[in-house]
């Protein structure tokens, strides 16, 4: 099966001779299709060029770069792929209506139900003919979004989708991007800061750094492993001497490195101990922490 | 894959109204409502000392628009919103994942030579209702002294001079767009070059040296002097140089608009 993006030495640098800036060293990865796909890294690690090399926007100083089994990257194989890179790319003179006609013009389209439908599904048509200039950030995401949809792509290339959303339009974009691959079978790239939501709607990441791969994993796998108890308790002192090595104090409370299994006998062992326990919770390895101890240990 | 790029230029082009109109709209209203202006004037004023108006005379004057500044200007600024309007938006990563590059810059092309083509003959158009309203007021001739053939071949030669001469500006401008990446550059550059070749040619000696023809302003002179020598045997000081200025004009067009073109094919937009 032909992978959705596979890049193979892939880098990119800026400028000349000793002035040369990389932006992206030499990527190996290769994304296969029917998933979401997290593409994350801290700012300037190379995730929006990445995904710029992906769409022919910028070229390549070394190695390839494959889109949907294609080398060579023209509109043929890029009106298969939907994309909305960084910032959203709207004609301010035009509305949501026209800016769907526009966009449909360039992808040879000529169906205008599809253009109402899509901006159904983005939540726009109560705005539709309004100027995009007259968009709030989250408007103007929406309507890229939805410009990115219009000719029913394969794949869909999604740089920050949630910015500028609000916690009920980042929810309705969680639902979209799943929908989207579970019921069509979309194939979606994103890159986004908010790892939280990452975890939530990723089935595999790659953690890039300084324009190189980090690590590359089935989200549930890289969060899977063992958890971590938070204890509040007084006297902090005591529940320390109960815990041993086993402890750390990390704020008003205590981290401890305990088997979940064996959870329900330290409990006991602390009251036993005569300490008041005010919260016991147990924390699950989070994307966030594998990224910054992933990210820490690549610095 | 160019018809649909043309198709999204001239709807983009069509529903940004009010660009749109500076560019292209203005210069024929300007024509009209100041042909009409100035006949007032002469009637009111002067009295109806013109023995001789003719409608057509007129129109092949519209032709003859863009030796004129102004129109000039707005033609520039025309072409600087279609070749530079997907930079200053940062727009090209939403249409460049639907068209290539070549088709992209062609269809802008040709949507340009478009619209300023209606802007031309809508200059034409002005110019003669100016004509055949000063015409009913002096009671004169509507018919000018020459034949409908030599009329006809007239006007396609004043309306390719004046073509050429507004594409090779466009070309120019298209260029310095590509590699400006701003409006506002592509403006202001174009028309200081423009300026400099019109200094040079009154400075100079345009009307003997077919150098000269290099400017776009001469070459377009030179080929509608021809024109108007063919409807109203008007001697033109230039008009012996107009079978030299159309190659001219064609090739200075090809020139820029194909180092524009191979420019923007391996230019990275990183950033628009």
């Amino acid at each position: 099966m032909t992978a959705a993006l596979e890049t193979s030495g892939l880098g990119k640098s800026y400028g000349r001779g000793a002035s040369a800036v990389s932006a992206l060293g030499a990527l190996d990865l290769s994304i296969p299709k029917g998933i979401v796909y997290g593409v994350l890294g801290p700012n300037g690690a190379g995730k929006s060029t990445l995904l710029r090399l992906a769409l022919g926007l910028v070229k390549p100083s070394r190695g390839s770069v494959r889109l949907l089994g294609e080398q060579t990257i023209d509109a043929r194989v890029l009106r298969r792929v939907g994309a909305m890179i960084e910032a959203p790319a709207l004609y301010p003179f035009l509305t949501a209506r026209e800016t769907m006609h526009a966009f449909a013009r360039y992808s040879g389209l000529n169906d205008p139900a599809r253009e109402d439908a899509v901006l159904a599904r983005v939540g726009l048509t109560g705005a539709a003919d309004r100027k995009a200039r007259t968009y709030s950030m989250g408007m103007r995401q929406r309507l890229a979004l939805g410009a990115a949809l219009l000719a029913r792509p394969e794949l869909l290339i999604l740089d920050e989708p949630t910015n500028g959303l609000d916690p009920a339009g980042i929810q309705e974009m969680r639902t979209l991007i799943r929908e989207l691959v579970d019921q069509e079978g979309v194939t979606i790239i994103l890159s986004s800061h908010l790892l939280d939501e990452v975890q939530k709607v990723c089935d595999r990441v790659a953690f890039i750094n300084r324009g190189q791969l980090v690590s590359e994993g089935k989200v549930s796998e890289l969060v899977a492993g063992q958890g971590s108890l938070f204890i509040r308790a007084t006297p902090l002192a005591k529940a320390m001497a109960v815990l041993g090595a086993r402890g750390r104090v990390d704020g008003d409370g205590i981290i401890a490195a305990v088997a979940e299994e064996a959870l329900p006998a330290l409990i006991r062992d602390l009251v036993s101990a005569g300490i008041d326990v005010f919260e016991a919770r147990w924390m699950t390895q989070s994307l966030e922490r594998v990224f910054l101890s992933t990210m820490g240990g690549a610095q | 894959m160019i018809i649909d790029a043309l198709r999204a230029e001239l709807y983009k082009l069509a529903r940004n109204r009010g660009s749109a109109f500076w560019a292209f709209g203005f210069m024929p209203l300007f024509a009209l409502s100041a042909g009409l202006i100035e006949q007032g004037f002469v009637h009111l004023y002067i009295g109806d000392i013109i023995p001789y108006a003719s409608p057509l005379q007129d129109s092949l004057s519209g032709l003859a628009s863009f030796s004129v500044s102004i129109f000039q200007i707005c033609g520039i600024a025309g072409a600087a919103i279609i070749f530079a309007g997907e930079y200053r938006w940062e727009t090209w990563r939403a249409s460049l994942t639907r068209v290539d590059r070549i088709p992209a810059m062609a269809a802008k092309m040709i949507a340009f030579a478009l619209a300023i083509s209606a802007s031309l003959i809508l200059c034409s158009l002005a110019r003669m209702i100016v004509g055949f309203i000063d015409a009913g007021l002096t009671g004169s001739a509507t018919w000018p002294p020459a034949g409908a053939g030599e009329i006809l071949i007239a006007h396609l030669v004043a309306f390719a001079a004046s073509f050429l001469q507004i594409m090779v500006t466009a070309a120019f401008v298209m260029l310095v767009a590509v590699v400006s990446r701003a409006m506002t550059a592509a403006i202001v550059a174009t028309v200081l070059t423009l300026v400099a070749c019109e200094i040079a040619s009154i400075r100079g000696n345009a009307g003997g040296d077919p150098i000269y023809l290099m400017f776009p302003n001469i070459a377009g002179d030179a080929i509608r002097q021809a024109g108007q020598m063919i409807m109203l045997q008007r001697e033109g000081l230039l008009a012996g140089f107009a079978p030299m200025a159309v190659p001219v004009l064609v090739i200075e067009f090809l020139l820029l608009s194909g180092a524009a073109t191979a420019l923007f094919v391996r230019q990275d937009l990183s950033k628009e």
